[in-house]
């Protein structure tokens, strides 16, 4: 089952800030990160997360920095900011919101009497 | 360097064509496509295979075009905003280099002992001839030096070089704009009045019909321009 693109876009955002929350991060790791936890499924066209993560930064939600790793490469990091936290608490509380209806619309047996 | 570093470099330079990702969005994606073909090496792909998966899973350089475009919209403004004022110096440009050849002709044919309307016909006619020349020359190379820019521009533009090209253009622009001054001067020293005068009223006319014109071929082009664009626009896949 593959989730559909307009799903994957609309998810890309509060994605990417749940896993800045657990700790600064960069591109690569964040996409493989979205893999395993999906199991595969969620397949980003890897490219397109540098353009979200880009807008993130512009709107202030978080902020890149450079760092070396150990093997001697430069590595752009992304860090969550005070305004980040801010918008994911609210996609958190729309997704939540969405989530619930869905639930109950799916598991309430259909009354015939 | 081996082949797969060769490909590498020219999938780079390839993105870094595009207005909208900059030097600093490359070397990223960069930094991505070399983790994900090491990824892979691991998993037992040879490095061009590893190189060929990992190019697709970051998508198609057009594609990442057309995001990156939607993110960093005011950097296309200002490369447009210079080619903008790249056309209108072209244009004056070879408005300058038009009367500078038109009236160093009439001065040479006036010598000769071409006066009146017949002057002033020749003088329309150099015009209208350098004028097509050049514009032909820019439809012709503007592909060439397009290209060339851009790789000046992704190589960096030394100080020197610049100060270098800018001098040149003032010297060369100042010349071009006093040169027809002179001419003009030349000539209506070495002519009579009523052999000038109807020089003066035939590219009087001449200059009143490009007044007319000018407009009406400017919005020419730029419909034709804005229906190529939304062509263009409709051409990339993906969108809505």
């Amino acid at each position: 089952m593959a989730v559909s693109k307009d799903l994957v876009a609309a998810s890309a955002a509060p994605m990417i800030l749940s896993i800045l929350a657990a700790g600064d991060s960069y591109g690569y790791a964040i996409i493989k990160r979205v893999r395993e936890l999906s199991g595969g499924q969620m397949n980003w066209t890897d490219g397109m997360l540098y353009p979200v993560l880009h807008r993130l930064e512009k709107q202030g939600q978080v902020q890149s920095y450079i760092q070396t790793s150990e093997a001697g490469r430069k590595r752009k990091y992304y860090r969550l900011k005070k305004q980040g936290t801010k918008a994911l608490a609210e996609h958190r509380n729309q997704w939540m919101l969405v989530h619930d209806t869905l639930q109950q619309l799916w598991e309430r047996r259909p009354c015939l009497t | 360097m081996s082949d797969v570093e060769k490909q590498i470099e020219q999938w780079r330079a390839n993105l870094t064509r595009s207005e909208a990702v900059t030097d600093a969005d490359a070397i990223e994606l960069e930094s991505h496509l070399r983790e994900e073909i090491k990824h892979l090496e691991g998993s037992g792909l040879s490095r061009e295979e590893a190189f060929l998966v990992a190019r697709h899973r970051l998508g198609e350089p057009q594609a990442l075009e057309t995001e990156y475009a939607k993110v960093n919209a005011d950097r296309r403004t200002l490369p447009r905003l210079s080619w903008m004022a790249a056309g209108a110096l072209l244009y004056l440009l070879g408005g300058h280099i038009a009367d500078a050849v038109s009236s160093g002709g009439t001065l040479f044919a006036a010598q000769l002992g071409l006066v009146g309307y017949p002057l002033g016909v020749l003088r329309v006619a150099l015009t209208v001839l350098t004028g097509t020349v050049l514009f032909l020359i820019v439809w012709a190379q503007s592909g060439g030096w397009v290209r060339h820019w851009r790789e000046v521009r992704i190589q960096g533009f030394s100080m020197g070089r610049g100060v270098l090209l800018l001098t040149c253009l003032t010297v060369v622009a100042g010349l071009l704009v006093a040169s027809p001054f002179f001419f003009r001067a030349a000539t209506f020293r070495s002519l009579e009045a009523r052999d000038y005068a109807p020089m003066v009223i035939v590219s009087g006319f001449a200059r009143m019909g490009w007044s007319i014109l000018a407009p009406i071929l400017a919005a020419i082009l730029m419909v034709t321009i804005h229906i190529r664009a939304d062509r263009h626009l409709n051409e990339i896949p993906g969108r809505p």
